[in-house]
């Protein structure tokens, strides 16, 4: 075995469910179960730590068990560990069997929790290369805003939430660096969805969006889409545009 | 925006988000330095900006990389060079060090530093990486020694001589962790000094201290997370005494004490400090 199929034969050590007998022998004698706990430990450790609510919620062990499973299925591409949390979060979301133990409204105080923590340790918004907003462009964001649609209200109580659907806006201040969060209604949330993730200009994704709602375009409306986006604005929600290219 | 070097010397500490504040308001008054890890760092917002800029006005930075994974099996990812090689010129570093270990595999980061076999192979590849990323970072590059717990495959040199030829063929400075070092050598059974004593120590840029943890059966692990130990005060010391004035670093990025014992320790470091080198 090369010298690099020995580095990745502690490196699947490490990460797989079950060390493999061909690589322990390639390896040989050695304290190679340290180097797999470090690795474990400190991934399992990462998690409580980041979201304490489900810590307390979950327990260590349940975390430890996403974390193991993420390990041993797609272990972490990225070099910032701080981006861990929110891969298990990604994780859990499509392997639902790993919580089936858990509370109802463990998924949702996961991903609340982790947008909380990613909304915090977001890039700040660009200071070069943006055009005052635009609705005939494409709008600009800023990179803390995560939007999280919950079945129950975990960001009001993770021990014993009530079921509610709510739509929340987690920002980040451009000032303080404080997180806020919004309660959004249905139509602000569909269309904050779209200027989030949808295509085109900011009237495309707002048209979509209200399509895709039901919602006409009423003098009503278009007074509340006003009043939204210029509290957007002012929040540092959206924080300009894209200029044409 | 760069900013040119600004000289390193005495006592540093490492820059870790735990000591933000009172490093703001209070500074251990033998602190003459910070070290920063670029990942700590890098795409990141919030106050970490605003914190990095303040430490860059008031102290000399000097940046030590996590994940570059020197000897790793994977290609050297050229997105991060030139990501570091931006941060060290923006923080005004007067070099770049990271590790004689792995980091990644396949993709995968193991967010740990694993021991690259001490092989002729292993040697050539890490040579080769090693001018690459001095190309690449626009300062000299400085190569950190590692705890290791286990050897990969067998050995065919030491790991003095390993660290010796990489530091030589590749015209590397190193950045020599005594606290790894003490822990390599108790742990392998060799003599803490005379490996020191083995290496090129006119290429010794930095040196790093930090605390350990004893396992119950006398295993050591290198953990950041306690106190310094006296044999690796001591063991300080002596090399200071061989190296000459060359900054030292505190190291400690877990199980935090007060910031006051934390102050204590960079007031010991720096007492041997000018009492091995002679400095006023």
């Amino acid at each position: 075995m090369s010298d690099v199929d020995l580095e990745r034969a502690l490196a699947r050590v490490c990460f797989d469910a079950e060390p493999s007998r061909d690589d322990l022998a390639a390896l040989g004698e050695g304290r190679w179960s340290l180097y797999r706990d470090m690795v474990r430990r400190r991934f399992a450790s990462l998690l409580g730590d980041a979201m304490p609510r489900s810590r307390a919620v979950l327990g260590d062990a349940r975390l430890e068990r996403l974390s193991n499973a993420l390990l041993a299925e797609a272990p972490p591409r990225t070099r910032y560990l701080r981006e861990y949390t929110p891969l298990v979060v990604d994780f859990a979301a499509r392997r639902a069997d790993l919580l089936a133990d858990a509370p109802a409204w463990a998924m949702d105080l996961l991903r609340w929790e982790s947008a909380a923590l990613s909304a915090a340790i977001a890039d700040d918004p660009p200071s070069t290369g943006l055009v005052a907003f635009d609705m005939a462009l494409t709008p600009a964001l800023a990179p803390s805003c995560r939007l999280v649609e919950v079945a129950w209200s975990v960001h009001r109580d993770a021990r014993a939430p009530a079921p509610e659907r709510a739509a929340l806006l987690l920002y980040r201040t451009a000032r303080e660096h404080s997180l806020e969060t919004m309660v959004l209604n249905d139509v602000a949330a569909a269309i904050t969805r779209a200027l989030l993730d949808g295509e085109g200009s900011a009237a495309e994704r707002v048209g979509a969006a209200m399509a895709a709602c039901g919602a006409g375009a009423s003098e009503e409306f278009i007074e509340a889409l006003a009043d939204l986006l210029d509290d957007y604005l002012t929040r540092g929600v959206i924080v300009g545009s894209v200029p044409a290219s | 925006m760069s900013i040119p070097p600004r000289s390193v010397q005495g006592v540093g500490l490492g820059l870790r988000a735990p000591l933000f504040d009172d490093l703001s308001r209070r500074p251990p008054p033998a602190l003459q330095w910070l070290e920063v890890s670029p990942e700590n760092h890098m795409a990141r917002g919030g106050v970490y900006p605003a914190i990095l800029e303040e430490a860059r006005e008031r102290w000399p930075i000097v940046t030590h990389g996590l994940t570059l994974s020197l000897g790793g099996p994977d290609p050297l990812d050229r997105d991060y060079l030139r990501d570091v090689a931006a941060f060290v010129a923006r923080v005004g570093a007067p070099w770049h060090s990271d590790h004689l270990c792995f980091a990644s595999s396949d993709g995968a980061f193991v967010h740990d530093l694993f021991p690259v076999p001490f092989t002729r192979e292993a040697l050539d590849r890490c040579v080769v990486r090693a001018l690459d990323v001095k190309a690449s970072l626009g300062v000299p590059f400085a190569v950190e020694n590692i705890s290791w717990y286990a050897h990969p495959g067998e050995a065919e040199m030491s790991e003095s001589a390993f660290l010796t030829e990489l530091l030589e063929r590749a015209d590397l400075s190193l950045l020599l962790d005594v606290n790894n070092v003490y822990v390599n050598a108790r742990n392998h059974g060799f003599d803490a000094m005379g490996f020191i004593r083995a290496l090129p120590l006119s290429r010794v840029v930095q040196i790093h201290v930090a605390g350990h943890w004893v396992e119950p059966d006398g295993w050591r692990i290198d953990t950041h997370g306690e106190p310094v130990c006296d044999e690796v005060y001591a063991l300080l010391e002596e090399t200071l005494r061989l190296t000459g004035p060359v900054p030292v670093l505190l190291e400690r990025d877990q199980g935090f004490p007060s910031f006051d014992a934390l102050a204590d320790e960079v007031a010991r470091l720096d007492e041997i400090h000018r009492r091995a080198t002679g400095s006023p």
